[in-house]
């Protein structure tokens, strides 16, 4: 039984009584991030400096605390939910951007500067930081980092991991590391890339040296309707194949179209079956070539209307529709379950197709967006909790969704990440040997599992486990152990 | 020295488990293009990647391509022609797509392209105890549990083999111009700041060549921004960039990563004229960071220009001829050591190849 | 028809690791004290998505969750669900937060965070210490509510200022505020009608000059001008501080003294967002079809029109005014571009915004005061953002703000002249008035 008094004395006195929670109601208002999946803790430490993390988890190694790292809690998938005796480390007092160099394309940020407030910091010098996930006004840049997270912009500019040069990191035993190099190439593996999407289990970043981008000189977005979902699908492979790679691709089917009309009045046709917004940018010779590709890829699949935004005013409102969907939907029912499914761009329109059939069973309604460029498909399953038996309606359907993506070629996540929500799914895309050397990686970072456990990895998998993996017998897993190997 | 030549993942994961059991050390090797990067080492056997060289699956709608190991890149080029697109890291033909991963081999286009391993979305790899484990998902966006791909590439073949990858590929450029200007580190640095969105900017002692690649108006702009800047310049359409690569006339090549705006500094005088006739020629890769310099051995020079790459924030490993890495320790050795003794056991894996003496 | 899959037994991802549950009431009694409390309902549509949190000026400034809204509904819903009770933490989570309602305009699913904060704020009120509580009275019961205590106290504040806590003192603005507003004023042709002025209670005591703007403004525009004696405090901060039934009773008072005017006026942004919801507070068709004619002062003369001024306010050389939006003006009411365009119809005059304008400059009405430490760090962050505007003048269309904003600017050591935007008007319409042939142009 951990000593939690002590613990607490021990991170008061180096923190600052004021930087350290221990009431009860106090703590309850971290025992969850913006998933489904609440939990508990018995402490809660801001840190202000890389030395405060230290602390932190030197405390927590004396202790045998588990401890959770949390940005702005935005997650979706439980990944800062914590559990059981957990110490969790919040890092939105740790939000100040460092510098800046231009020279170098680079800046480094504490981990609790806000995305959205990043971007605009940058704005005034010709950059912008071009991972833009929908949360961005809120979600913390360790946060991005944690998750690899994505955007709409994604497709043409890349995740986080392309974003990120380099990390600084401490550890579960309190060493503090830089992975990565604000230098092209750096020495040893590429740690960094690990941690990058590694949802809080393998250290807190205290650092991020992130790579600005410039601002495009130009760029263009056009709204495409379609009379059928398959004919906007279609298209976007079409555009995809002219050689094209916009700078965004989103597309709306005719539920969420509809809600978010209603609700932010963009000009959407309510009455088309599918929505595109497609973003091109670049040089004004390359935007112009870009454009007429597009719209030729939209005529040879049978777009309907094709509507260019002549200014910033027009543009602003064409996302203005995509931006207010989960608005919109609220509207349909109190609460929403945003599903993350990626599966290969072909297999959109059926996969869309099952999605209906799989909500009409659970008598769901369910909405789509979808970064369309990625196969990036986001079910909004709308449903009113309070209602019993919807929650298991809703698991049950979720469990359909995530099966049937994966059936199709996908992936179980684009960009929520694993978290809690979907560590049982794992055996559905990876062996157990797969999650053991998995497990393998996680042990060599974190020996004794104090960070985040439970969490991505279902609980299964154990690293050295790897030769009792399913169809080997005893003989074959003694012989594929090698003698005074590590375990 | 024994050769293994697998024709498969199974036989790979045979061949390591076997090697695992012997304790016998292995290298493995593709095309050999990238053989010398790396600490010395000593092996017992060669594992040869070259028949895992099939085509698993490409669809150009979905902009991914899967190979295996084995392929050589002048084949998966081929291959994506087909499909107007293109796997742009600018390995020699007879490379093998693993080999040129595990070495994580710089594209001279990398200003545009990126480094090789954000390309990498999926990989099998059989670990040094004959494991087949694969990490990553055939979609350009997956959080899926660890990427252990990431740890792979450039890992010179020190914790696993990689047997197949799905590769992120991108649409072949419809115009494609390489334009060669009179100058060196000055007139780079000047068409690096006026001519927009360059694909390269590779500046050596007396020529700068330029590669410009995009829509054909796009290119049209550019070549006139190019102009501006150059006044004479010599404009070669498609064909290879770059056309020549002067450094690789010496027999040891350092490939020396800087922050982008020190690159011109670690070059400059009075660095080049401390090194004398030790110095080949050289390129610069403005605006990303890497230096090729070409010297005439590993001694006494090589130490002098990495201490100089140090001192800017950077490294200079070798990449042709003797010198290996360096005696940058890596961050996170521990970590490292932990890694290396989970995923090769009993470090069958060209042990001692890799930074940190691992 | 819910289809369990082929395995039988729960969904994959449905069971989750010991010490989590899935969110949900768990079954146990609310703990709410006796009275109104947030409803289990408007509780049950916040979905913890976070994306209020940069919106909150307590969260921007503290990074923690228990300053955001989103923190206080989870502090809300422990109690609600049984699992907290009603104390002093509890008490403290809420008390914190100014009630500028920026949440609301960005919540996706459409969160009633106000209604639920009113709520709240009777649910701690007894918890109040017995002095806390005997002030509070004082100032909210007795002292709102009669005029003549406010009118005592004004004057012998002069005397007594030394006296005064710290706070209150910074806060307090200096100098006479002039004779009253007339009961009645006649406009110079044929009035287009009978508009009402809510005096108010702040407002007339230190900033009567507004309201006398307010008259001659209204009367040159052709409106007749009452000003009816026995209107009453409009009981916003009452109302806001757990005081409903004082709230209803002044509510019932001002329909009454109100009630014979076209429009009801109001110069102050706190009390025309409130007068707009006596529909809401008394729950009658009387008091819904009042609160349909109430208007905010200068939305009033966007809608109505103004006469453009021949000249700008006085000075030869164009002035800089910085639009302050008081959050019961921008959020309550929505009111934003119609004081601007008034503004802009005056010569000589550019109007900019502040950076960061939305942002809650810490007045909130009694929170400067409950609150100072809160209070004190937002002041200073306006006043930073006004002073990167390069403004000469600032306009605050609500007594509260201009009292914080002003000692704001003193504290940094800043020469603004904080107005209300129709007195801008006022000063325009006076200069033009006294040099009507050197111009040589006619009024639009």
């Amino acid at each position: 039984m951990a000593d939690i008094d002590a613990a607490r004395l021990e991170l008061e006195e180096a923190l600052g009584t004021t930087e350290v929670l221990s009431d009860p109601l106090a703590l309850t208002l971290y025992a969850r991030d913006a998933s489904m999946v609440e939990g508990g803790c018995a402490l809660v430490a801001f840190p202000h400096t890389v030395e405060d993390v230290v602390v932190c988890m030197r405390v927590a190694a004396r202790h045998a605390l588990p401890v959770v790292p949390r940005g702005s809690g935005t997650g979706l998938a439980g990944g800062a939910t914590p559990i059981g005796d957990a110490l969790v480390v919040v890092t939105s007092k740790m939000n100040r951007i460092i510098e800046v160099r231009p020279e170098d394309r680079l800046a480094w940020v504490e981990p609790g500067v806000l995305n959205l407030d990043l971007a605009n910091a940058l704005a005034p010098l010709g950059f912008t930081y071009a991972p833009d996930p929908s949360s961005q006004q809120t979600c913390s840049i360790g946060g991005n980092v944690n998750t690899n997270a994505g955007g709409p912009h994604c497709l043409a500019y890349g995740v986080t991991s392309s974003h990120v040069l380099a990390v600084d990191v401490v550890l579960a035993d309190g060493t503090m590391e830089r992975f990565g190099s604000e230098a092209p190439e750096a020495p040893g593996y590429d740690l960094r890339g690990i941690l990058i999407g590694s949802e809080g289990t393998l250290g807190i970043v205290v650092g991020a040296c992130v790579r600005l981008t410039p601002r495009p000189p130009d760029v263009r977005t056009m709204l495409l309707d379609f009379r059928t979902v398959k004919d906007c699908a279609a298209t976007v492979s079409a555009i995809i194949a002219g050689g094209v790679v916009p700078a965004a691709v989103e597309m709306m089917d005719q539920g969420i179209v509809v809600a978010a009309e209603s609700f932010a009045h963009a000009g959407y046709p309510t009455d088309a079956a599918a929505v595109l917004i497609v973003e091109v940018d670049g040089l004004p010779e390359a935007v112009n070539a870009q454009a007429r590709a597009v719209e030729s890829a939209a005529r040879d699949n049978g777009v309907r209307t094709i509507r260019v935004a002549a200014d910033e005013t027009e543009r602003a409102l064409v996302w203005k529709g995509r931006k207010s969907a989960f608005g919109a939907v609220a509207q349909i029912a109190p609460h929403y379950h945003l599903h993350d499914c990626v599966v290969p761009r072909t297999k959109l329109v059926e996969v869309l197709a099952g999605v209906y059939e799989i909500a009409g069973r659970h008598d769901l309604i369910v909405t789509n967006v979808f970064h369309a460029g990625d196969g990036n498909l986001h079910p909004l399953l709308s449903f009113d909790r309070r209602i019993p038996g919807t929650l298991e309606r809703v698991l049950s359907a979720s469990e359909q969704i995530v099966r049937l993506c994966v059936e199709s070629g996908g992936s179980l996540t684009g960009e929520h990440g694993i978290g809690l929500e979907k560590r049982d799914f794992m055996p559905l895309v990876f062996s157990d040997v797969d999650l053991g050397a998995q497990a393998c990686v996680r042990a060599a970072f974190d020996p004794e599992g104090r960070m985040n456990p439970q969490k991505v990895l279902p609980a299964g998998a154990r690293c050295g486990d790897f030769a009792m993996a399913r169809g080997m017998d005893a003989t074959q897993a003694a012989q594929s152990i090698p003698e005074g190997s590590w375990i | 020295m024994d050769l293994i030549h697998p024709v498969d993942k199974v036989g790979v994961a045979e061949a390591l488990r076997q090697a695992t059991a012997d304790r016998k050390r292995l290298l493995v090797v593709g095309g050999r293009t990238h053989i010398d990067k790396g600490e010395p080492w000593a092996v017992d056997a060669e594992l040869w990647t070259t028949q895992l060289d099939g085509l698993v699956a490409y669809e150009p709608a979905e902009m991914i391509a899967v190979v295996g190991a084995g392929l050589r890149d002048g084949e998966l080029d081929r291959i994506l022609s087909d499909g107007d697109q293109e796997w742009p890291y600018d390995a020699p033909a007879t490379a093998t797509v693993g080999g040129v991963i595990a070495a994580a081999a710089t594209s001279p286009r990398r200003m545009r392209v990126g480094p090789i391993r954000d390309s990498v979305i999926e990989m099998e790899m059989v670990t040094g105890d004959g494991r087949l484990v694969r990490s990553g998902a055939r979609t350009v966006k997956s959080v899926t549990g660890y990427d252990l791909h990431k740890l792979m590439t450039g890992s010179l073949g020190t914790l696993g083999v990689i047997v197949q990858v799905a590769l992120k590929v991108r649409p072949r450029p419809q115009a494609r111009r390489s334009v060669k200007a009179a100058g060196g580190l000055e007139m780079g640095r000047r068409l690096l700041e006026t001519v927009p969105s360059a694909a390269a900017v590779l500046a050596m002692p007396e020529v700068v060549e330029l590669r410009l690649e995009g829509w054909p108006e796009e290119v049209e702009r550019q070549l006139e921004a190019t102009d501006r800047a150059a006044g004479v310049t010599v404009v070669t359409e498609d064909g290879a960039f770059p056309s020549e690569r002067p450094w690789e006339a010496s027999p040891v090549v350092a490939e020396a990563a800087v922050p982008p705006s020190r690159l011109a500094e670690l070059l400059s005088p009075p660095f080049p004229d401390l090194l004398g006739p030790h110095l080949g020629s050289w390129g610069a890769l403005l605006g990303v960071g890497i230096g090729w310099v070409g010297l005439s051995s590993s001694d006494g020079e090589l130490g002098a220009l990495r201490a100089r790459a140090n001192a800017l924030g950077g490294i200079a490993p070798v990449i042709k001829g003797p010198g290996g890495l360096g005696t940058d320790v890596p961050p996170g050795l521990d970590v490292h050591r932990r890694l290396k003794a989970s995923l090769d056991p009993a470090g069958v894996l060209a042990p001692g190849r890799f930074w940190g003496g691992i | 028809m819910v289809d369990a899959g082929d395995r039988g037994g729960p969904p994959l991802g449905a069971i989750l690791p010991e010490g989590t549950r899935f969110i949900g009431p768990v079954g146990l009694a609310a703990n709410w004290l006796p009275g109104e409390a947030p409803s289990d309902d408007d509780l049950a549509t916040c979905v913890a998505c976070g994306l209020c949190l940069p919106h909150c000026p307590t969260y921007r400034l503290t990074g923690e969750e228990s300053a955001s809204p989103r923190g206080r509904i989870a502090a809300m819903r422990a109690v609600a669900e049984g699992r907290a009770n009603v104390d002093a933490t509890f008490a403290s989570f809420m008390d914190l937060c100014l009630e500028c309602r920026a949440c609301e305009d960005v919540c996706p699913s459409h969160v009633p965070f106000g209604r639920m904060m009113e709520r709240a704020r009777v649910q701690i009120e007894p918890l109040r210490t017995r002095r806390a509580r005997f002030v509070r009275w004082l100032g909210l019961s007795v002292a709102l509510r009669r005029r003549w205590v406010l009118s005592l106290f004004r004057r012998l504040t002069p005397i007594a200022r030394p006296f005064l806590p710290k706070r209150v003192r910074s806060l307090v603005p200096r100098g006479n505020p002039g004779r009253r507003v007339p009961t009645s004023v006649q406009p110079e042709g044929p009035a287009k009608g009978t508009v009402a002025i809510l005096t108010g209670c702040v407002q007339d005591q230190w900033y009567r000059s507004a309201n006398r703007a307010a008259v001659r403004v209204l009367a040159r525009n052709g409106w007749r001008v009452i000003a009816p004696r026995r209107q009453a405090c409009c009981g916003a901060i009452q109302a806001h501080n757990g005081g409903l039934r004082t709230a209803r009773k002044l509510a019932r008072r001002n329909l009454a003294a109100l009630e014979s005017a076209d429009w009801v006026v109001v110069g102050a942004a706190g009390c025309g967002a409130h007068l707009k919801e006596y529909g809401d507070l008394l729950g009658s068709e009387e008091a819904t079809a009042f609160s349909a004619r109430v208007r905010d002062l200068m939305e009033f003369l966007d809608e109505q029109g103004v006469e453009p001024p021949a000249d700008g306010p006085g000075d030869e050389t164009a002035i800089r005014v910085a639009y302050h939006d008081a959050c019961h003006a921008l959020r309550a009411q929505r009111i934003k571009d119609q004081p601007r365009r008034v503004l802009r119809r005056i010569p000589g005059i550019e109007v900019v915004d502040i950076p960061d304008g939305d942002r809650c400059c810490g007045a909130a009405g009694l929170y400067n005061v409950l609150q100072p430490e809160m209070s004190d760090r937002l002041m200073e962050q306006k006043a930073a953002s006004i002073g990167a505007t390069e403004a000469t003048t600032v306009a605050s269309a609500n007594p509260g703000c201009t009292m914080q904003i002003a000692a704001g600017l003193r504290n940094a050591g800043r020469r603004l002249e904080v107005l209300h935007p129709v007195e801008v008007l006022d000063r325009a319409y006076a200069a033009s008035d006294a040099r009507p042939d050197d111009r040589g142009s006619t009024p639009d």
